[in-house]
């Protein structure tokens, strides 16, 4: 039952921070969903558990806010649907980095003092 | 279960104009075949890295979940913003035909003329010819007469139009900023409304 409680609570902080993630991952180059998972997989070392599906839907609302941009590309000869931040989505990422700092800042300095 | 009836049952269940769901369906398909592409370099046999990647990306109906509720969120939003286009514009209008009507110069009243002899036209036999007594009405108007018409010609001008115009125009102003501010508060509260019931249908 914790591991269960543990795995859930996982998931919840990981998508409540996904759009975050998915802009961060995008920043230095474009990439492909799968490139996206394999980056956000490499750079945290693997700790979040979620259902990669789910990166799809949000990555498409993304660009429906015109934060991303995207276009059919060939990758190795295989049709891959690449994804790259706007102007719209840099700004966004800078603003939500900022939010992202103060969060931790604020939650670092309240759960290290007891 | 393998990778089409994983893609066919997603493709059931979603929901939003058929582009977009090919669109989703075509990009799922990439990430599998690339998924599985790796997991066969490190060990697993086919079906073994198939059933890896299944499992990795989560059940269709998960995915779906997700995809709809995105949709109708962004749905609603441009709807919302189309709303909003025809409104304004209607808002513009009313605007704009009732300042139409409270700046245009409203004509002052005037009473009919009354009725008078009409002068002479002075014409060289009637200058030269000496003015009987059976004659009506004086050929050159008498100071009085003068004093009499400077005084209608007065009353007859148009009053200074700030005079005549502020009280509509800033009535308007302030009854149209209220209706924006009405307009905005129902949006926003048709908002909120609609996004706590898919909260709660999620």
């Amino acid at each position: 039952l914790s591991r269960y409680r543990l795995s859930r609570v996982g998931r919840e902080v990981f998508s409540g921070h996904l759009d975050l993630l998915l802009l961060s991952a995008l920043a230095g180059e474009p990439r492909h969903g799968w490139g996206v998972i394999e980056h956000v997989r490499r750079r945290s070392a693997g700790r979040f558990d979620y259902p990669e599906g789910t990166i799809y839907p949000a990555l498409h609302r993304l660009e429906e806010e015109r934060l991303l941009r995207s276009r059919w590309s060939s990758v190795d000869g295989r049709r891959r649907r690449v994804y790259e931040l706007t102007q719209r989505g840099h700004r966004a990422l800078a603003g939500r980095r900022q939010e992202w700092h103060e969060f931790a800042l604020g939650i670092t300095a309240v759960i290290e003092q007891t | 279960m393998t990778t089409e009836d994983f893609l066919a049952e997603l493709a059931v269940s979603l929901r939003g104009p058929r582009r977009h769901r090919k669109r989703l369906i075509d990009e799922i398909a990439a990430h599998i075949d690339d998924a599985i592409r790796a997991e066969l370099a490190i060990t697993a046999p086919r079906m073994e890295a198939e059933r890896i990647v299944l499992r990795r990306l989560g059940c269709a109906d998960r995915i779906a979940r997700h995809w709809n509720s995105d949709r109708r969120i962004t749905r609603g939003k441009r709807r919302r913003r189309l709303a909003a286009i025809p409104l304004a514009v209607v808002v513009a209008g009313a605007l704009g035909v009732t300042q139409y009507a409270a700046g245009k110069p409203q004509l002052p009243r005037r009473d009919p003329p009354a009725r008078t002899t009409p002068e002479r036209i002075p014409t060289h036999s009637n200058l030269d010819r000496p003015r009987s007594q059976n004659e009506v009405g004086p050929s050159t108007p008498s100071p009085e007469d003068r004093k009499m018409s400077s005084e209608n010609e007065t009353t007859r001008k148009s009053p200074p139009p700030d005079a005549e115009y502020r009280g509509p125009v800033l009535d308007t102003v302030v009854g149209v900023s209220a209706a924006l501010g009405g307009i905005k508060t129902a949006v926003d509260l048709y908002g909120t409304v609609k996004g706590k019931k898919e909260k709660k249908a999620d």
